[in-house]
């Protein structure tokens, strides 16, 4: 019934001219390539061959290694040295940790399990400032701990390399945690009943565990590596603040301090990505290889549960509470103590008018970019989910990109984007462009499965009534695809209200988003508007994802209920 | 019907509305209009811009920025500055913006300088003083340092005492510390100065991105000696009991300096001399001298009839060094390299 209200339009599609069809087709086809030239394509590589031949864009033409010699040398070198040291000692404290919290999760009969899900995914969402600027006001002089000085001075030590080590580590725990759980989920118990059955003592039955475990560890081993050394938001707080200089931040600076050196900030992003990628193409070898480890089909059991004693149980309990004080409750107590601190209530309206202009371009940024993009992620999950080459070669684009440091692309926006015949920079138009090019590989992820899912069959339906491929698209997937999408919208509205790098690199002058507002008043010493726009900025963003959620819950409602009977049997 | 002309009807039937959408969202960079752009590191500039608009009824756009940052702004928006008027402490890198072309040179405000004032406006008239404050003091944390172990000349940075315990600003990125370095180039030679910095690191010397972190470091008891501007050791100080402010001999004489774009013409032209006018006049230096909320305050005018602020008294006398900045200028990205390369890591 809804295809054939729809195919009504028919007679008015006859009438569009051949030739307009046509030139919609191929803008179709070349739109989206030139999308992704202007997102991804132009400015990265003319930033990065910018390090071979610096001014190159600028139309000087002096090819030389010069800034990666001076890369690799120095403070430059030490910066790098930095970054591989912390993310590798957070991806090694974040590898057990993780996997711990997935066991608990799916192998445990523990009451409060259940909670350990989504605590996980409150730590992935939050940005990582957050939790390094919670450890900022937590040891301040005036903080929370003042009548404590001890246990203050023992706060202190988290504004240095240790801090930035534990910061990194929660905040890079939710990768190996999903990585884990999903092998957990799809793990047999044929294996370990085996070796129980041929008698092999503990500890090689242990070992066959985790050998059975490993691909899934790797993998969450590499990508909290990788989003550790990616960082730029706890570089630019902890490390800033302690002196200790990692990469990104280096980057950051090479193109926003005086003098200007895109040359030393591309030899710094080579070399940067030099330590990435082979840690993420060892993981992907690897999960190629570990056909060994596939026990998922038709004989498939999952293990029994396992049921902890009370005092193993009060072990992990105690553990995992000093986990979460650690990584949500300490930073919250500690901006809320400050942003309170000798304020009355009748101030709020005053304090709400300090923090508003920020989290109100920060959110209509958001949106807005959020919705370019999710309109952009439907059509390309929809390419990549109909596999072939094409399909095959997006999907490792989008990966490619989605293992980009934030702070990367933001100096190639600077770069290319500066030029007479390209003047974008400095208006919020390049913001959204970046903040976009940085959402759609995650956003694509979200709705990937969706859309595969989708049968042909409805595509060949809605042809036989005589809908164009638009058509299909709004009155056929589009209430199918409608919850993914919206998931994918909102996960890419707080991701891009609360990111940092592109934001410091672009923003207008004059229009500070939430992000640099925030880092401003880190800067500035101005700890009480630290604690606030923290605060603030939090609390609006839960009360806008749960009103959009609200929103799209009754408008969701509404359309089933306009739905013919007929269509919906 | 081809693409291209498909794609060239509809933008002729729409351009108006396509350029009012690309306008809102910014994605053409909005055209300037009567309202005067000023970019400004001085914390006093929104006071400043707000008593201006008042006076004149020019609008004013105030971006306030960290030195760094601001120069960074700067540097990146030389093919098509956004700003009329520019305004940071540190005459050096005025000096290159007007070897670049991208000031407005040869117009003189009509104001009364004091001789040193007059020392420091260029002969090329393209930026004009403002006010002086020293690039690098000491602010010692006297709680955790005993008053024996106090610097008071800069060879006592290099004191074992004071290992690991001396924190300064980075001066890639912070505005006021390269004319620190380059003035303590000037002192002892550039290479004595290289080695007295190598030196320093080689004692523990922690480098912070800029006043604000080095100051914080102080704060919590990170170190316990901060080589900083006067201007936010003095602020510092008069905030927190219990900090003291010394200046070694020489200190580095460090400028604030205010300039027009030289691309801005016309009624916008003028309207940024009028300002600049305002900021040198006794009612913007009074405006300046007394905002209490920022530490930019705390600086010497350069100018007659106007008195500097009694908070300076800890730093009054010492021997401050001029840098030329005609030489020191055209030395910075070296300098500012080699310190990377050397002393930041």
């Amino acid at each position: 019934m809804l295809l054939a209200d729809a195919g009504a339009d028919h007679t008015a599609n006859a009438r569009i001219l051949p030739g307009v069809r046509r030139a919609a087709w191929r803008a179709g086809a070349v739109l989206p390539a030139l999308a992704a030239c202007a997102l991804w394509g132009w400015p990265l590589i003319g930033f990065l061959v910018t390090a071979f031949v610096p001014g190159l864009l600028h139309g000087r033409f002096a090819p030389g290694i010069g800034s990666f010699l001076q890369a690799l040398h120095g403070g430059a070198l030490q910066a790098l040295r930095n970054s591989l040291v912390v993310a590798l000692a957070a991806a090694l404290l974040a590898l057990p940790v993780g996997s711990w919290l997935a066991w608990l999760c799916m192998r445990t009969t523990l009451a409060w399990r259940g909670w350990i899900e989504p605590a996980v995914w409150l730590l992935l969402v939050m940005p990582g400032y957050f939790l390094a600027s919670g450890w900022m006001l937590l040891a301040a002089p005036e903080g929370p701990l003042a009548h404590w000085p001890w246990i203050q001075d023992l706060a202190g030590h988290l504004l240095g390399p240790a801090g930035i080590i534990l910061t990194l580590a929660i905040k890079a725990l939710p990768y190996p945690f999903l990585a884990t759980q999903a092998a957990f989920l799809s793990s047999s118990a044929a294996p370990l009943e085996a070796a129980r059955v041929l008698g092999l003592p503990r500890w090689r039955q242990r070992q066959i565990a985790m050998a059975l475990l490993l691909p899934a560890l790797v993998a969450g081993f590499a990508a909290a590596f990788a989003e550790s050394i990616s960082d730029f938001s706890v570089a630019a707080t902890l490390g800033a603040g302690s002196g200790t200089v990692l990469a990104t931040y280096a980057i950051e600076q090479a193109v926003n301090a005086m003098p200007l050196n895109f040359a030393l900030a591309a030899a710094d992003s080579w070399l940067l990505l030099m330590l990435i990628v082979p840690v993420l193409s060892g993981q992907a070898w690897l999960a190629r290889r570990a056909t060994g480890h596939r026990s998922l089909g038709p004989r498939f059991r999952p293990p029994a549960p396992v049921r902890p004693q009370f005092t193993t149980s009060l072990m992990h309990a105690l553990a995992a509470s000093l986990l979460a004080a650690l990584a949500l409750g300490a930073p919250l107590v500690a901006a809320g103590s400050l942003a309170l601190a000798g304020r009355a209530p009748s101030d709020l309206p005053n304090l709400l008018r300090a923090v508003m202009p920020s989290l109100r371009y920060s959110l209509e940024l958001a949106m807005l970019s959020a919705s370019v993009t999710v309109t952009l992620a439907w059509p390309i999950a929809a390419a990549v989910a109909r596999r072939g080459r094409a399909g095959r070669l997006l999907d490792f684009a989008l990966l490619a990109v989605m293992a980009l440091p934030g702070i990367v692309l933001a100096a190639a926006y600077v770069l290319a984007y500066n030029q007479s015949y390209t003047p974008l920079y400095g208006g919020s138009g390049l913001l959204i462009m970046a903040y976009v090019a940085l959402a759609l590989p995650a956003a694509t992820k979200v709705i990937q499965g969706s859309v595969a899912r989708l049968h042909d069959r409805f595509a060949e339906a809605a042809r036989v009534h005589g809908l164009s491929r638009l058509q299909t698209m709004w009155h056929v997937e589009l209430p199918i695809l409608a919850r993914p999408l919206f998931s994918a919208w909102l996960l890419s509205v707080l991701h891009i209200a609360f990111e940092l790098p592109a934001s410091e690199l672009l923003y207008p002058p004059g229009h500070p988003p939430l992000s640099v507002a925030l880092l401003d008043s880190v800067s500035a010493i101005r700890l009480h508007q630290q604690a606030r726009l923290q605060l603030s900025g939090m609390a609006l963003l839960v009360v806008f994802a749960l009103l959009a959620r609200l929103v799209f819950s009754r408008l969701s409602a509404r359309q089933v209920a306009t739905i013919p009977p007929a269509v919906a049997a | 019907m081809t693409l291209a002309r498909l794609c060239g009807s509809l933008l002729k039937k729409y351009r108006h509305g396509l350029f009012a959408v690309l306008t809102i969202t910014g994605l053409v960079a909005p055209a300037k209009a009567a309202t005067l752009t000023v970019y400004a590191a001085m914390g006093y500039g929104a006071r400043l811009a707000h008593a201006f608009s008042q006076a004149t009824g020019i609008r004013v756009n105030l971006v306030h920025l960290s030195t760094g940052p601001l120069l960074a702004r700067v540097q990146a928006e030389a093919a098509r500055p956004q700003w009329d008027v520019l305004w940071f402490d540190g005459n050096l890198a005025m000096r290159e913006f007007a070897h670049r072309r991208i000031l407005a040179c040869g117009w003189r405000p009509a104001v009364d300088y004091l001789p040193q004032g007059r020392a420091l406006l260029p002969p090329d008239r393209c930026y004009y003083p403002v006010g002086v404050t020293l690039a690098g003091v000491v602010l010692v944390n006297e709680r955790r340092l005993p008053q024996k172990a106090w610097p008071r000349r800069w060879s006592d940075l290099l004191d074992r005492s004071l290992r690991d315990k001396v924190g300064m600003d980075n001066p890639a990125i912070s505005g006021p510390t390269y004319p620190f370095v380059a003035g303590m180039m000037q002192h002892l030679g550039t290479a004595g100065g290289k080695r007295y910095f190598s030196r320093l690191k080689a004692n523990g010397l922690r480098v912070f991105p800029r006043n604000s972190a080095t100051l914080r470091a102080l704060q919590y008891g990170q170190i316990d000696v901060a080589v900083v501007q006067s201007s936010a050791a003095l602020g510092m100080a008069a905030r927190h009991p219990g900090l003291r402010v010394l200046a070694p001999s020489p200190s580095i004489l460090l400028p604030s300096d205010i300039a027009i774009g030289a691309g801005v013409h016309g009624p916008k032209l003028r309207a940024a001399r009028r300002f600049v006018q305002y900021v040198l006049s006794p009612a913007g230096q009074k405006i300046l001298l007394t905002d209490k909320a920022t530490a930019d305050s705390n600086y010497e005018p350069l100018l007659a009839r106007v008195h500097p602020p009694a908070v300076l008294a800890p730093v009054a006398g010492v021997h401050a060094l001029v840098l030329d900045p005609a030489k020191w200028g055209p030395m910075e990205p070296a300098i500012v390299n080699w310190f990377t390369a050397h002393v930041t890591g």
